[in-house]
């Protein structure tokens, strides 16, 4: 056999293992280790599958994912969503369909400071749901807005996707993060455009909650609530390490130490909120990780195969611009992402198309970074994986599946246009990461 | 066999708790160091602390994780199926996985004795590094002996039925 029937029949088996419901991570492990054998020798295969397990276990620059992953659920089980939310609702709140933007932006805010979409969707949601159907929201709208707004945790840095990008194709991990920042913003507000124009059409869909403006003395108050000091926290962090001072992991043990400080004077630290936390990150850390080895393990097979280098030779070779062959590699991100979750997509897709992306159609590998997420945002919300509206079913659980993935298609097409946006425009990208000189 | 469920959850609960205070510890370091960096003393060997804590920590949280079924997997065909096809089918799943990472112990094993054998050693703490290899295989070790609690647990409910 050669090493490309190898490589395909690998593809397939994964998804075949995929669908018998083994967990992503052993499948690539399993796959990785047969096909590597196949390509190698099995003694080779030993070694390497022992090999990447260890490496990455101890890497020095994955321990950034247990610090941000940490301070996100700190963040979260301290309460920080509610006040967050509380303090959006005085800003936005008076507007048609106020709540739901009110939403968007507690999502964007919780989402910079916990970086991962599905406790962002969590916590915003079992917040505010229960607040927009105190105001007469429909139940459409309501749940489709946070499923849509949680996604929000995945862009904007810092993002455990955008790291663990950083980690597969060695860019710089500032870098992505000031890449994200942007785009991040402008989706957060297409979704509350999306909002507005939803409510505008059918105003019965999100009345108003509150008739009264606010003043910006009575903002600032609401600020001064504790929430100042959080975002201090989150600035030093993410702000030591676009400076420079702070390698992530130690970006992320500062922001873990500052939100523990504040969380310990604002007196909400808890022997509960803390353990809690802990096993939160715990947990998804040894799932992350466990799936980057896979990945890895993974990547190592699908290169020698040299299937990366004979799609990229293909892709190369095709009468094609350079933008159509990106808009078919977006497309098949998209349909993957409807079935797979995001972190295993960007971890499984990364070793095949980055160098096809980056180095045969030369496109920029940071910009290229935050429009796979971007893309990958998508998968978030479309059926039948879309794994923020299950989280969602879980926070309403007397609204219908159905009612939700229908809500979600304004949102959708949000995310449609950022992209295209992106595509037009690289700069909304690259323009942080360049100011920096990153 | 609720012996034996008992102390699978008692044996993988007590491994996350000391990797709860390793991630604690990480932070500590990370933290520390930062500090005494800026006073011109960092910590020798802090980065490779860092590994090796969290090298345990991971492979600490690994079973408990898979007994919380945390690690992803795909279920909307498997879901799809009738009764006793589906518990089939995740019983065939928990098999492969049991051999394949049972596997995976024995080559982590092989791959700490190579490391042993060859003498190597953290560049800066000069800690032997097949002691966190041994770490990471009894990770493993644990969680195959999760996957045999799912077999149990999954056999006695398809007997149930």
């Amino acid at each position: 056999m050669s090493p490309l029937t190898i490589g395909i029949a690998g593809i397939l088996l994964l998804l075949l293992l995929f669908f018998l419901k083994v967990p992503i991570s052993v499948a690539m492990i399993l796959v990785g280790y047969l096909g590597y054998g196949a390509s190698t020798s099995f003694t080779a295969a030993n070694r390497v599958v022992a090999g990447e397990i260890y490496t990455t276990f101890t890497s020095y620059s994955l321990s950034v994912i247990p610090m941000f992953v940490l301070m996100g659920f700190l963040g979260y089980r301290a309460g920080i969503g509610a006040r967050l939310y509380s303090f959006a609702y005085k800003a936005v709140g008076f507007l048609p369909g106020g709540l739901a933007m009110a939403s968007q932006v507690a999502c964007a805010v919780f989402g910079a400071i916990c970086g991962s979409s599905t406790a962002t969707t969590a916590t915003i949601g079992s917040i505010a749901i229960p607040e927009m159907k105190r105001y007469g929201y429909s139940e459409k709208l309501a749940t489709a807005s946070i499923a849509a707004g949680g996604a929000l945790g995945i862009m904007i840095p810092p993002s455990v996707i955008l790291v663990l990008y950083g980690v597969a194709t060695e860019q710089s991990i500032a870098s992505l993060f000031l890449a994200g920042i942007i785009p991040g913003l402008l989706l957060a507000l297409m979704y509350m455009l999306a909002i507005l124009v939803i409510t505008l059409r059918e105003p019965s869909l999100g009345p108003p909650a509150s008739r009264d403006y606010l003043s910006l003395n009575e903002l600032s108050r609401s600020l001064g609530g504790g929430l100042g000091e959080i975002m201090a926290v989150f600035l030093l962090s993410l702000g030591g390490l676009f400076a420079g001072w702070f390698t992530p992991t130690e970006a992320g043990g500062v922001g873990v130490a500052g939100i523990l400080l504040v969380i310990l004077v604002q007196k909400q630290l808890t022997l509960d909120v803390l353990s809690n936390a802990l096993a939160d990150a715990t947990r998804t850390s040894a799932m992350i990780l466990f799936l980057v080895a896979g990945a890895t393990i993974f990547g190592r097979f699908i290169t020698v195969t040299r299937l990366p280098f004979d799609l990229a030779h293909w892709a190369g070779a095709l009468p094609l611009p350079s933008f159509a062959v990106l808009l078919v590699i977006l497309c098949i991100f998209l349909v993957l992402g409807t079935f797979i979750d995001s972190m295993p997509l960007m971890l499984l897709t990364v070793p095949i198309f980055f160098p096809v992306v980056v180095n045969t159609l030369g496109f920029d590998p940071i910009w290229f970074g935050v429009i796979m997420v971007l893309v990958v945002t998508m998968g978030c919300i479309t059926p039948p994986v879309g794994i923020n509206v299950y989280v969602i079913k879980g926070v309403a659980e007397d609204v219908p599946l159905h009612v939700i993935f229908q809500g979600v298609w304004p949102f959708l097409v949000a995310v449609f246009l950022c992209c295209v946006l992106l595509i037009i425009f690289p700069q909304l990208a690259l323009f942080l990461p360049q100011a920096f000189k990153m | 066999m609720e012996w034996f469920k008992n102390a699978i959850v008692q044996v993988t609960k007590s491994m996350d708790v000391i990797a709860r205070v390793l991630f604690l510890l990480i932070m500590l370091l990370v933290v520390g160091n930062v500090i005494f960096r800026m006073f011109g003393r960092p910590f020798d060997g802090s980065y490779e602390w860092v590994g090796f804590m969290m090298g345990t920590a991971i492979s600490f949280s690994l079973a408990y994780c898979a007994l919380r079924e945390g690690h992803i997997a795909i279920g909307i065909l498997v879901e799809r199926l009738g009764g006793k096809i589906r518990q089939a089918v995740l019983l065939l799943e928990k098999l492969l996985s049991f051999f394949f990472l049972a596997l995976t112990v024995r080559m982590i094993l092989l791959y700490g004795n190579r490391m042993l054998e060859s003498g190597h050693v953290g560049m800066n703490t000069g800690v032997p590094l097949y002691y966190f290899a041994y770490i990471i295989a009894f990770g493993f070790l644990v969680y195959c002996l999760v996957l045999i609690y799912n077999l149990v647990d999954g056999a006695e409910k398809m007997i149930k039925r």
